[in-house]
């Protein structure tokens, strides 16, 4: 009879083991390719934020990348680029924005979100971050209040929340200027 | 067990099994990631993929599990081949991960898996159990897409597969069929085909 319980829990702990074993081996290799895909998506995301730009280079405080400053081929600084996370209206919205040195706006990539799937998802889409190029800061608002983007139908939050963000990620660069 | 044919327990899976309008388990996941088609698809996918991986090894393993211990022991099965297949989606198809989001780590409690571990592999061979996996599999995939594409279409007025747009309606999207409660409806509304579909095939029969 006891033999019999300590089988059972030898089975148990050997079949955890080799579970732990395969996944701690896959472990490796997709995590690596997982930080590959992220480096990649940011470089992607700041030449689509600001496609006039040849290259950026990151404001660092300590370790952390506060935004990057975005060259032309001849050197010269012609704007900022940042990521930032603004509270939407399900969870949090990580956005990818570009501004001139003049503070208007060169493009805008949501990079991560979880709004409501053919609503608030709709801030992903080009016909809803393709009104941000070419906007000034002033008029960086919603249509309704007088400015110059028209807001998702039936996601009013998901849309402020994107043009939140991207004052605040101004803000914090002017801060830091 | 002797009249156990390949194509008929294949085919098992799809029609008199089909986990979603027959036996009526995963609901959970039919309900919220059928939103568009694509979703349908990487669902499915994912389930297959544990599902064949999980019968595989409990089928096995059957006559090495203890029965006291065998719910645990598919537990342990069955969640690691979905971390594997949650590691590797994170990977290697990010989009497609970030909008099936959490239900791909909850596929280790879908009944469908545990279900067939429980009610099929323990008992079968490995050969007959990786069909039974393809069958309930693709009766998974079929109920998922026939719902993600109903309330796709209807919901946004077209279908987008992988970029691609397949088919398009001119009508007004009714944004309802996004929503859960579009789900339920569409779901309902299928399940009460298939049923009427079933009743009028017995009574055609007697």
């Amino acid at each position: 009879m006891n033999k019999e319980y300590v089988m059972v829990m030898v089975k148990i702990v050997l079949l955890s083991v080799i579970a732990a074993v395969i996944l701690g081996a896959l472990y490796i290799p997709t995590q690596a390719q997982l930080k590959v895909y992220q480096e990649e998506q940011k470089q992607l995301s700041l030449k689509i934020v600001n496609p006039d730009a040849d290259h950026f280079e990151p404001v660092k405080s300590g370790e952390e990348t506060l935004y990057y400053l975005a060259f032309d081929a001849g050197n010269n600084l012609i704007g900022y680029c940042f990521f930032h996370d603004q509270p939407g209206s399900q969870g949090t919205i990580t956005l990818a924005g570009g501004v001139d040195t003049g503070y208007t706006v060169t493009g805008v990539k949501i990079m991560a979100h979880s709004e409501t799937p053919g609503l608030g998802a709709k801030i992903t889409e080009e016909s809803f971050t393709g009104q941000f190029p070419g906007v000034a800061e002033d008029d960086l608002m919603l249509s309704k209040d007088g400015g110059a983007i028209d807001a998702i139908t039936g996601a009013t939050v998901s849309s402020v929340a994107v043009i939140d963000g991207l004052h605040a990620a101004m803000n914090e660069i002017k801060a830091n200027e | 067990m002797a009249d156990m044919t390949i194509a008929g327990e294949f085919f098992r899976g799809i029609v008199k099994d089909n986990p979603v309008f027959a036996l009526v388990l995963g609901l959970c996941p039919t309900l919220a990631v059928t939103t568009s088609v694509e979703n349908a698809i990487g669902m499915a996918g994912a389930t297959l993929f544990v599902l064949v991986g999980s019968n595989v090894m409990v089928s096995a393993l059957r006559k090495q599990i203890p029965p006291i211990t065998r719910i645990p022991m598919f537990i342990i099965i069955i969640c690691t081949f979905v971390t594997i297949i949650d590691m590797a989606m994170e990977a290697y198809t990010p989009p497609l991960y970030e909008a099936l989001g959490i239900f791909i780590p909850l596929i280790v409690v879908n009944c469908i898996i545990i279900g067939r571990a429980e009610a099929y592999a323990n008992r079968n061979t490995i050969k007959f159990s990786v069909v039974d996996a393809l069958g309930i599999g693709a009766g998974f995939f079929v109920a998922l897409v026939a719902i993600g594409a109903i309330r796709e279409l209807l919901g946004t007025g077209e279908i987008v597969l992988f970029g691609l747009k397949l088919i398009s309606i001119p009508i007004e999207p009714a944004t309802f069929m996004i929503l859960p409660g579009g789900a339920f409806m569409t779901i309902g509304v299928l399940m009460a085909m298939v049923n009427y579909n079933k009743i009028r095939k017995a009574r055609k029969g007697a």
